[in-house]
């Protein structure tokens, strides 16, 4: 039978049957569409972070606080925790000690972490490198990380609005590990803008390099001057729980979609088989009439390929209206860093691609059984 | 001789019982006879039409269909002879509900290798054959039962089949419907010279056999003709 032949007589006959078509379109996109979803996800916890180089950095923060915007240091603390330091280790103890002023802020529909620091020592203590411009020098300039640039198309020079004021691009950085969407400036225009005294939300400590670093955090934590309503983090144990997180996330994710394209396979095999227990009259008659096996396996096949591309293009347009409506609520984000999700090319013809594998095995596996029954049993008892 | 079968078996298991079908059938037919088989139902009469159109084999005994060896031949084999040999009737026509009366007799022709327009202008001519040429473009839903046989005559007809089996083809229509069809079946036996062999319980149709037989409790026997 020729190939239009068979595509003519498959279409007619999923228009008939209408009804069933769609409640089997239907299904079969739904789980599409929540694989496209997942992957989407996946794709955006990748680009979420790498393994962070090693540091011997502490971060000072309040003890108990679920959002670091809700942390309050001061620099008297910091003065007094360099001169404890100091009577333990000898002078220079605490080499660096950089606060931070915090925030999450909203800038043009994306939620951007916000640093203001003392940029040449933060830089230092976070290894961050400028691709492109200047460091920001005046209470209305900022840098960005190349992922939030990237993001709003930012070129140096661009404008924005943050918290009311207009502020220009001078610089565009990048740092090792996270990817995160974040906003860097001068300590002081975020002590001006955030109308702050000597209070910030962090600080990144490092101790002389000849002390361990968690000999100094244990140290540090065990001063009368953090008592409880501080505490000291390593960073690096800070990233690797971070890094821990992300795999977490990803095998999850991973596991979600194994999930799903096992439930692919399942509603392909099960679309297979009802279609053959169905229709075992029809095909019996088709067999009488001389279709043979490999006819029979190739039109099921074919009718399981139209429903699971159908199911895959409905799918595809339903993911990618729930991805431009979750990108328009802008509300995705995990500790700070947004989640750009896409559906990158090469997932959507992956998809195509297991779709088709799971709907030839779905046809296959029905297929065996429909061999085992005689021809001569179908058509006596239709 | 279209058909020559010998000592043909037919034994179903049905749990641990045996029931035969066939018990030990002769049959020789000439080629272009109108042959029909009487008998009631259960006699064996449909087990024998699919063992002589290859969708059953026997369990014992030799049959050969237009020179070709049914017990013997492999399950591929049998799919080709059937659609190159074979035309088959049913009694409740056993015509596809989604497609067209049209539809349904290309089904055969695309079977066979047929291109679209040219199996397309044969389904029509065939179609216009057995006078409903008119319906080509209806499903069978909206045909009547006696339509409907029609288009099933029609498809078994296409491909030039050697050999036409039809299972009680009249089963599920009225008398005056039954003996149209029953003539129109004879008027095609005797204009294109093609074998027919009825199996049915209908008294009415041995007016138009050329050979008659009775088949009861699996046994197939020469019915004298009146």
């Amino acid at each position: 039978m020729r190939l239009l032949a068979a595509l003519h007589y498959l279409l007619i006959d999923l228009l008939y049957e209408w009804g069933r078509s769609l409640l089997t379109v239907g299904s079969l996109a739904l789980i599409a569409c929540a694989y496209l979803l997942i992957t989407s996800l996946s794709v955006a916890f990748q680009s979420f972070g790498e393994q962070a180089p090693p540091t011997t950095n502490l971060l000072l923060i309040s003890s108990d606080v679920l959002d670091p915007v809700d942390s309050t240091l001061t620099l008297e603390l910091l003065d007094n925790l360099r001169r404890y330091a100091e009577q333990a280790y000898g002078p220079g103890a605490l080499q660096a000690a950089v606060p931070i002023i915090f925030r999450h802020m909203r800038v043009e529909d994306s939620v951007v972490q916000l640093f203001a620091v003392p940029l040449d020592q933060a830089a230092r203590l976070k290894e961050l490198q400028l691709v492109e411009g200047r460091w920001p020098e005046g209470a209305h300039q900022a840098a960005a990380s190349r992922w939030l640039a990237q993001q709003h198309g930012w070129q140096i020079g661009s404008r924005f609005e943050v918290y009311a004021r207009t502020f220009t691009l001078t610089g565009i950085l990048d740092s090792p590990g996270r990817k995160t969407l974040s906003l860097w400036m001068p300590y002081t225009a975020g002590q001006e803008m955030f109308d702050l005294r000597d209070k910030f939300q962090m600080a990144f400590l490092r101790m002389r390099s000849d002390i361990e670093p968690q000999e100094a955090r244990s140290f540090l934590e065990q001063s009368p001057l953090l008592s409880d309503q501080y505490a000291v983090y390593l960073e690096e144990q800070l990233n690797e729980r971070y890094t821990q997180v992300t795999r977490t996330l990803l095998a999850l994710t991973s596991m979600i979609n194994l999930v799903a394209l096992l439930v692919i396979t399942f509603g392909a095999y099960n679309a297979a088989w009802l279609t053959l227990a169905e229709r075992s009259p029809e095909i019996a008659l088709l067999q009488v009439l001389g279709f043979s096996q490999g006819n029979l396996r190739a039109l099921l096949t074919m009718r399981l390929l139209l429903l699971s591309l159908f199911s895959y293009v409905a799918g595809l347009g339903l993911a990618a209206w729930s991805i431009s409506r979750l990108k328009n609520a802008s509300s995705w984000s995990i500790q700070g860093v947004q989640l750009a999700l896409q559906l990158p090319l090469l997932q959507v013809l992956l998809g195509v691609a297991l779709m088709t594998t799971f709907c030839l095995l779905g046809a296959w596996m029905s297929g065996r059984e429909q061999r085992s029954t005689e021809l001569a049993a179908l058509v006596r008892y239709h | 001789m279209i058909i020559q079968a010998r000592g043909l078996e037919k034994i179903y298991r049905r749990g641990a019982q045996q029931v035969a079908a066939l018990r030990g059938v002769d049959l020789d037919l000439q080629a272009g006879e109108f042959a029909v088989i009487l008998g009631p139902s259960g006699g064996g009469k449909s087990t024998l039409l699919h063992v002589l159109g290859g969708i059953d084999r026997p369990s014992a005994g030799q049959v050969r269909v237009n020179g070709f060896a049914l017990e013997s031949a492999s399950e591929s084999a049998l799919t080709r002879f059937r659609r190159d040999h074979i035309g088959f009737i049913f009694q409740f026509y056993n015509l596809l509900p989604s497609l067209s009366a049209l539809d349904n007799v290309l089904l055969s022709l695309l079977a066979k290798g047929w291109g679209w327009q040219a199996a397309r202008q044969h389904g029509l001519e065939m179609l216009a054959q057995v006078g409903l040429a008119h319906r080509s473009g209806h499903r069978p839903a909206e045909l009547s039962g006696g339509e409907q046989q029609r288009v099933a005559i029609a498809r078994a007809l296409s491909v030039d089949p050697a050999l036409v089996l039809a299972d009680e083809p009249t089963g599920d229509l009225d008398s005056a419907t039954a003996n149209e069809l029953l003539e129109l079946m004879a008027d095609l036996n005797r204009s294109l010279g093609k074998t027919f062999i009825i199996a049915t319980h209908n008294q009415e149709t041995c007016r138009f056999a050329t050979s008659l037989f009775e088949m009861r409790d699996g046994r197939l026997s020469p019915k004298g003709m009146s």
